[in-house]
């Protein structure tokens, strides 16, 4: 059987190779080769993280919101759907809080403000709130296929967020600029649009080998959680039965009488004990 | 240009923050398994 010493393997291998190297080759060509913008000057270098970040997020919830379809579609009902909506819901609220984060830190060199109640950034934070949530609600205890069932239709619901909060710009009147790429005349060109578009290659990278990682970190989570009970009542029974070996040897020193008052109590406490474990 | 570095540092510690976090708790679960059965699989 394989041995490994973590979640890694080679495709995690090649993964966190390609994103280094696309992280290093954005960040030498977004804070370095690419010129300052006309209007925003030096603080257009942030577009080179913000977008492929808020991007991430929204693909974070979106696999998150079809792994729970997939789980509650009856045929394809696999714990293979629930454990993969669980690494790309965490991975994509890592994402939205770079977003909000370095959102923040823009807001404030452009707009003089750390935070408005935009309707794009507050339903950003809002997707944000509602995701946490649902990794809170997977925390919970009790039966792991009801949970992973009320989790499932908590992320079909909540995944309703992201179009909305993508289209705000265009729904509402925003402070937040509206889509940089995605329209007839993109508003950036040249050596600013690779850079931009290799950035979204490395967040892409990035978010694919954590999703990869935080997945196999669930697999091993899952097999303690199912696993780690029996084991433990196993242990419990065998430290109960190696008692009840021992304390009669330990009790005849003190007599025939009370001794064997003595031991069949307290063995019949351990089992009472164990029965508790049991149940 | 301090914003500039400041965003992109704090998307870097966060990224940087959650793998050690991901990859170590990986590495403590694969480690707790019984000998023999020591993979993600």
């Amino acid at each position: 059987m394989t041995v490994h010493k973590g979640t890694a393997n080679q495709l995690t291998r090649v993964l966190g190779a390609g994103s280094l190297v696309t992280v290093a080759l954005t960040a030498l060509f977004g804070l370095w080769l690419t010129p300052p913008d006309a209007v925003q000057g030096q603080l257009v270098r942030l577009i080179y993280v913000h977008p492929a970040a808020a991007t991430a997020c929204y693909v974070g919830f979106g696999l998150c919101a079809l792994a729970s379809l997939a789980y509650l579609w009856p045929r394809t009902r696999s714990r293979r759907w629930d454990r993969l909506a669980a690494a790309s819901a965490e991975v994509g609220v890592v994402f939205c809080v770079i977003t909000l984060a370095t959102g923040s830190i823009w807001g404030r060199g452009s707009w003089g403000v750390w935070w408005t109640w935009d309707a794009r950034l507050t339903l950003t934070a809002l997707l944000c709130a509602v995701f946490l949530g649902y990794l809170a609600l997977r925390r919970t205890g009790g039966n792991p296929e009801s949970r992973a069932l009320t989790s499932a239709i908590v992320a079909v619901v909540c995944v309703a967020l992201v179009p909305i909060d993508h289209y705000a710009t265009s729904w509402w009147t925003t402070l937040h600029q509206g889509d940089t790429l995605m329209r007839a005349n993109p508003l950036i060109h040249g050596s600013q649009l690779y850079t931009m578009l290799l950035s979204f290659v490395a967040v892409g990278l990035v978010f694919s080998w954590l999703v990869v990682h935080r997945y196999r970190v669930e697999v091993l989570e899952d097999r303690f959680e199912e696993e780690g009970f029996a084991v433990a009542i196993a242990e419990r029974r065998a430290e109960a039965s190696a008692a009840v070996q021992d304390r009669p040897a330990e009790s005849a020193v003190v007599g025939p009488g009370p001794a064997v008052a003595a031991s069949s109590s307290s063995a019949g406490s351990e089992m009472g004990r164990d029965g508790e474990v049991s149940e | 240009m301090s914003y500039v570095a400041g965003g992109w540092a704090a998307a870097g510690v966060l990224v940087a923050v959650y793998t050690w976090r991901t990859l170590r708790r990986g590495r403590v679960l694969v480690r707790s398994l019984p000998p023999g059965e020591k993979t993600w699989r």
